[in-house]
């Protein structure tokens, strides 16, 4: 699953560190779910969008194969 | 969602390693006698201090500890469940050629046997329960 994690976060000028304080994540956690390594649970993306002020279809961009 | 580690839930593990530790000591000193107590003391005070200082550095050494955030608690879980595949591969296999020899060994077939309603139980629980 795609996603504009990393997009959003420079947007706002923060680091992957400082975004996983702000979200209670480890730094490699917010790397991991910018690389497509590990999809968040739904209230982390939850909390991602929130502070990203969007929404979750707007962060996570499903690909064929992805939804059930 | 899980967030990061909490310091009472790192200070609960590290007193939990101590305890263990401890109490290895002890078991090994009764058994085996001081300098292998010492030794077994040792080793695992060493692995105390590397999970406890390692996991700030490391991924994979903070997924050892279990403790961290929701990825932290998804690596650990899934390590362990890979463990206990193999090792349930193992006590199969040893338990058939123990059997094959004529000989069942009766700790492997007792371990065979609590594994097996270990995993019944907990199939059952977690499907209950989510």
């Amino acid at each position: 699953m795609r996603n504009d994690v990393r997009d959003h976060r420079e947007r706002l000028g923060l680091s992957q560190g400082a975004l996983g304080i702000a979200l209670g994540v480890s730094r490699q956690t917010v790397n991991a779910i910018e690389k497509g390594r590990y999809l968040p649970s739904l209230p982390l993306a939850l909390a991602l969008a929130r502070h990203f002020g969007t929404a979750i279809e707007e962060l996570f961009h499903p690909e064929p194969g992805d939804l059930p | 969602m899980t967030t990061q580690d909490s310091p009472t839930a790192r200070r609960v593990q590290l007193a939990g390693m101590l305890a263990l530790t401890a109490i290895a000591v002890v078991a090994t000193w009764i058994g085996l006698g001081a300098s292998e107590a010492l030794f077994m003391g040792a080793v695992l005070v060493a692995f105390t201090v590397f999970v406890t200082l390692g996991r700030r550095r490391s991924d994979a050494i903070r997924a050892m500890s279990g403790i961290g955030d929701e990825r932290t608690q998804m690596l650990s879980l899934r390590a362990g469940a890979f463990t206990a595949y193999a090792l349930s591969l193992v006590i199969a296999g040893w338990w058939l050629v123990s059997v094959a020899q004529g000989e069942p060994n009766e700790t492997i077939s007792a371990l065979g046997a609590i594994f097996a309603v270990v995993w019944v139980g907990a199939t059952v629980f977690y499907a209950r329960r989510h």
